[in-house]
């Protein structure tokens, strides 16, 4: 210990001068925007290859799986596609408005950064905004839901989980149709939790729960997760319940970002009820 | 450290740093050659002040001169810089016999190549610290090179012949 104090007042000088620098610094990359701007950009595209690199390889182990999953889903498109064409013949007096087929757009990515042990947990996909991917759009794989953009840059973007304690899901359990709205509770990345279905409703165990046609980012009906257990308290309105994610986030290789047509007109729309409403407060 | 020299001290900083960010900071030859006046306050700092100090009044200094330049940390990163590395260009400069017993550097005291050639030295290193963190890195070097140039000469022939202006030599 005495060396050490020994050492450190041998260099007081240079520590001192060290310590007025940092400060320096500190001051320089706050302080300049295009200087900040410069060093984060630059470094997050470090980072970003760097993280493609790695996932690339890891992809490669997990080819295998992958290819199971995406054969599963061509499987079941096939499947919905063959359907649609059935009911397109029985129905094809009735035409179907074509601006509500073509309402979302899907964007296939690759996941190349995910976490699940933080309470905030956050994915990078490879794709940004040079694949017209913008801020505010809804991201889902086939499983179920995966978040929302958070933002974006040319070749990259950055997913706000559905594992975020900040985000909330708007969703509805399919079987009779309550809504209410998903939360993850931070703990198990299987599990997160459904709030404010009430109370005189009667849920039950194993009921699908999918994304509500209440919100601009998710088409309706995307698959949520299932009910695994049901609480509620005494002399509460609301239950709590838990809900088994559909997606496993601890395996997510391919996602796919909606784009809705309809966004901007639709949270226009909503923005302008709002405003009508604060006003007549 | 006296009472005389804390005055002495004061009137510099006054002369050179306030000087400078009222006037000579519009002193500019061809976009390139800037003048860093204020280094002469620094540069002929006593001696005698301790290097914790040096630092600190360095510090202050570079800031004081960022907030003019609308440059924060920049001046300041460098006045630190070659105030921790003045100690040993004045070592490294030390002639045949050694120093006399002196406190304060001058022309006068040092004379007019051995106060040129540290002044020199020195303000490279300012310059070049100051146009690289401005540019953020070596995009355009052989720019930032040729404003080092200029800049240095440009502000060590304003230090000197301020020097002869203020002190004049002893005879």
């Amino acid at each position: 210990m005495q060396k050490v104090i020994q050492f450190l007042i041998l260099r007081i000088n240079f520590i001192i001068f060290l310590f007025f620098e940092i400060l320096a610094l500190i001051l320089y990359f706050s302080n300049n925007p295009y200087q900040g701007a410069a060093f984060f950009n630059s470094s997050n595209a470090i980072s970003a290859s760097m993280m493609d690199f790695s996932s690339n390889t890891r992809h490669y182990i997990e080819l295998q799986d992958v290819n199971d999953k995406l054969a599963k889903e061509n499987a079941k498109l096939r499947f919905l596609l063959s359907s649609k064409i059935v009911q397109n013949d029985i129905s094809n007096r009735i035409k179907n408005d074509t601006s509500t087929i073509k309402k979302f757009n899907y964007i296939p990515a690759k996941v190349i950064n995910n976490s699940t042990d933080k309470y905030k947990n956050f994915i990078t996909i490879n794709k940004g905004s040079a694949d017209s991917i913008a801020v505010g759009m809804g991201v889902v794989c086939f499983d179920g839901i995966v978040g929302k953009v958070k933002s974006c840059s040319k070749n990259y973007a950055t997913i706000t989980s559905v594992l975020h304690q900040d985000m909330l899901i708007s969703s509805k359990l399919k079987r009779i149709g309550a809504i209410g709205a998903l939360r993850w509770d931070g703990n198990n990345a299987q599990m997160a939790k459904l709030f404010y279905i009430p109370r005189h409703l009667e849920v039950k165990k194993g009921d699908t729960i999918v994304s509500s046609e209440h919100n601009s980012v998710f088409p309706e009906g995307e698959m949520v997760g299932r009910v695994t257990s049901i609480n509620i308290k005494g002399d509460e309105n609301f239950y709590t319940i838990n809900v088994r994610l559909s997606t496993d986030f601890n395996k997510l290789s391919y996602v796919y970002v909606i784009k809705n047509k309809f966004k901007i007109e639709q949270d226009s729309l909503e923005s302008l009820n709002n405003l009508g409403k604060n006003e007549s407060k | 450290m006296k009472a005389n020299d804390i005055v002495k001290t004061a009137l510099s900083f006054m002369i050179f740093v306030i000087f400078h960010v009222l006037i000579v900071k519009y002193f500019v030859i061809g976009s390139v050659g800037l003048c860093f006046f204020y280094l002469g306050f620094l540069l002929t700092l006593s001696l005698s002040i301790p290097i914790p100090l040096l630092l600190l009044i360095s510090f202050l200094v570079g800031f004081f001169v960022d907030l003019f330049y609308d440059t924060p940390g920049i001046h300041t990163f460098a006045s630190v810089a070659i105030m921790f590395l003045r100690p040993k260009i004045i070592t490294l400069l030390t002639p045949l016999g050694g120093y006399d017993e002196i406190d304060e550097i001058t022309i006068s005291s040092m004379g007019v190549r051995w106060f040129i050639t540290y002044t020199l030295i020195l303000l490279v290193f300012h310059t070049l610290i100051v146009f690289l963190m401005e540019a953020s890195g070596f995009s355009y070097f052989h720019w930032t090179l040729s404003k080092v140039f200029c800049t240095t000469i440009f502000t060590t022939f304003m230090i000197c012949s301020f020097q002869y202006l203020l002190f004049t030599p002893k005879s």
